[in-house]
């Protein structure tokens, strides 16, 4: 796992958060019995690392303990009273009480038993929990100095994510490792392991999700027939939207009539699979639409290298806008059909000169 | 609406002899009559050649009065899926005749239903056959599946020739007192190409200008008429401006509702009167071929667009 594999051994291997290192190094430094520290905020930003780095620094021991054990208050009592008297033969001591704000209501009386150890300890307690204004904390607070812990900027865990990258050799391209460090929201224990998860997928073929934007951007610009087929099979989109997004922006890409033609040549074949699919429910035709499609990228006599802002279809925003209209139409049609021993094919066929005979009248229909 | 008469209706045949020109047919049902028994019965023909009008008046001969309640008209082509035979048509299919032994479904433009619902539908000629009798119309027996074809007697609907359409037209001069000169028969003739309902609704279309009917008034009528839109949409094809000719296109299918079929039907027919040279025209009119062939199966705008970008080329040339 990179997870394990690249978490920081010592200080100065993590990013950012110098102001929390400092706070803590200053808090331990100033430290006097009866008063603990709290570290609070986010997830995967080091709250508990950062601590244990520091004890490694100044060779202190580690006595930690956290929720997942049960810390009722004779439990706590139990493992704590040990730890806070006792003088250590080998040396000074930290104690760290993890998940704070993860303690159960059923530990009952836990928090009251550690304010209590807090205040008899001799040696300092570092509290951490993701939220210092959790009702549960309301004694602890009393006795301890908060210290808020930040998210990780993206840009830091995008240059964390590059530099692992580098160094594991993982096929990924730059704007995956951007995007999965801006979804991250600082957290950089998630961006370590999406990355490592993107790029297990990459080598098999898959790379994370791009959107409709990306795939058209290759369709229309790539000429690596594979890599376009790549970017169609991993976009958010289904093949017969990606179609459609496609005849919208043919003429927006190719100016060349020549290519217009073929490219729109293709959508039409891709047209018949299309609706094969859909009349014999065989998806095995899916296949042959999806590369005649990804067909449109090999029209192009040489990349535009414009900027193309693509739109998306304006089918449905057409067909949504004269529906009602088509609706009423399709009525009058239909009952002229019926008066006429016709369909409302063959009334469409003759309205011009049914407009003309009926004049006003055809508002009675 | 009843105060105003649409001529195809009115001068519509009531009786099997009045029907123009399909005398073979005509003999053959005259004799089913007389019999009192019809098999089920395939219509095929150009449009405007008298299908609807023999089935309706076959129906009006054999079921005298009571023809309206055994007679069941519908329209293949506004419903084609599977689902309307298995709804409408079943139902109707299996309700007992009123006053007969069976009763009569008339299915307009069958060619338009899918080969699946084609299926279903020969299920239905078989389960209810003692009481239904099946009258499918078309414009090609082809693309009826063989099945059916074999279940059913065949009658094939000549194209009208100009003498036909002469006669029919002199009907209505009488009955609705025109003057309709030569040349506008001429007009009416050329333009309708023998299809009866288009030569009526364009005759009435110009009597509600003037009386007196000339070829100016006829040809005044069809410029009117006919979508021009079809014509532009081509000439912007040509001159290089292809959004402008997606734009029309679209128009002309989201907003107008007209069929792809029928768009493409007209961008053949106005092929010929484009500025190009000939050997273009060809050239087009294979391409139009061709795609009036994936329409069949294709998405009308699609197809249309892949079309008309063909015609962007020429200019290009």
């Amino acid at each position: 796992m990179l997870i394990e594999k690249y978490q920081p051994k010592k200080l100065e291997d993590v990013i950012s958060q110098r102001e929390v290192i400092r706070g803590i190094e200053k808090w331990l430094d100033e430290w006097k019995k009866g008063e603990s520290l709290l570290i609070y905020g986010p997830t995967g930003t080091g709250k508990t690392l950062i601590p244990k780095l520091i004890a490694k620094r100044r060779r202190l021991n580690i006595f930690e303990i956290n929720t997942s054990e049960e810390l009722n208050a004779n439990s706590i009592r139990e493992i704590l009273k040990p730890a806070i008297k006792e003088k250590s033969l080998i040396g000074d001591r930290l104690i760290l009480i993890d998940g704070i704000d993860g303690i159960s209501s059923s530990d009952r009386g836990g928090t009251a038993e550690i304010a209590k150890m807090l205040r008899e300890s001799q040696y300092p307690i570092i509290l951490i929990a993701s939220d210092a204004y959790n009702p549960k904390l309301k004694t602890l607070r009393l006795y301890s100095k908060l210290l808020k812990i930040r998210k990780i900027r993206s840009d830091f865990i995008e240059r964390k994510l590059i530099k692992i990258a580098r160094k594991e050799r993982l096929k990924i391209n730059i704007r995956t490792i951007r995007e999965i460090a801006r979804n991250s929201d600082g957290d950089i224990r998630s961006a370590i392991n999406d990355l490592e998860i993107a790029s297990l997928e990459s080598i098999g073929q898959r790379e994370k999700e791009k959107t409709i934007f990306d795939t058209l951007k290759v369709i229309f610009k790539s000429q690596d027939l594979k890599a376009v087929l790549v970017a169609i099979r991993s976009c958010d989109k289904d093949i017969e939207e990606i179609f459609w997004w496609v005849e919208q922006n043919i003429c927006n890409e190719f100016e060349d009539p020549e290519e217009v033609s073929a490219a729109f040549d293709l959508l039409s074949k891709a047209d018949i699979f299309r609706n094969k699919i859909a009349e014999t429910q065989n998806f095995r035709f899916k296949k042959y639409m999806r590369d005649l499609v990804a067909g449109v990228s090999m029209v192009k006599k040489r990349p535009y290298h414009k900027f193309v802002s693509y739109k998306p279809p304006d089918r449905l925003v057409t067909l949504g806008r004269t529906k009602s209209y088509r609706n009423e139409m399709d009525k009058i049609h239909g009952k002229l059909g019926e008066v006429l021993h016709c369909s409302k094919r063959k009334v469409r066929e003759q309205m011009p000169y049914l407009e003309i005979i009926l004049g006003d009248n055809i508002k009675d229909f | 609406m009843s105060k105003f008469e649409i001529w195809t209706e009115k001068y519509r045949p009531k009786k099997l002899n009045d029907v123009i020109n399909q005398g073979h047919v005509v003999e053959r049902l005259k004799s089913f009559v007389k019999e009192g028994s019809i098999p089920h019965m395939i219509f095929a023909g150009p449009p405007g050649t008298g299908k609807t009008c023999c089935a309706v008046a076959l129906a009006r001969e054999f079921f005298g009065d009571n023809w309206r309640s055994n007679f069941q008209e519908t329209n293949a082509s506004d419903m084609r899926g599977i689902n309307v035979i298995r709804t409408r048509i079943k139902s109707f299919s299996r309700t007992k005749p009123i006053g007969a032994l069976f009763k009569i479904i008339f299915l307009d433009e069958s060619d338009s239903l899918t080969s699946d619902a084609q299926n279903a539908l020969r299920r239905l000629m078989e389960m209810y056959a003692s009481i239904t009798r099946f009258i499918l119309s078309c414009n090609y027996s082809s693309r009826i599946i063989s099945p059916i074809q074999s279940r059913a007697a065949v009658f094939r609907f000549k194209l009208l020739s100009k003498e036909d359409v002469f006669t029919y037209l002199k009907v209505i001069e009488k009955g609705e007192k025109l003057k309709i000169d030569k040349n506008a028969m001429e007009a009416i003739y050329e333009i309708s190409e023998g299809d009866l309902r288009k030569a009526t609704n364009i005759l009435q279309a110009s009597a509600t200008l003037n009386k007196k009917i000339t070829s100016d008034t006829i040809y005044e009528v069809a410029a009117q008429a006919e979508p021009k839109e079809v014509k532009k949409m081509i000439e912007s094809a040509l001159h290089g401006k292809f959004l402008d000719a997606r734009e029309m296109l679209k128009g002309l299918l989201f907003k107008r509702g007209i069929a792809g079929q029928d768009i493409i039907k007209q961008i053949s027919s106005e092929i010929y009167n484009l500025e190009i040279p000939e050997k273009a025209k060809i050239e087009l009119i294979e391409k139009v071929g061709d795609f009036e062939y994936r329409l069949q199966t294709g998405n009308d705008q699609i197809q249309l667009e892949a079309l008309l970008s063909q015609f962007t080329l020429l200019k290009a040339k």
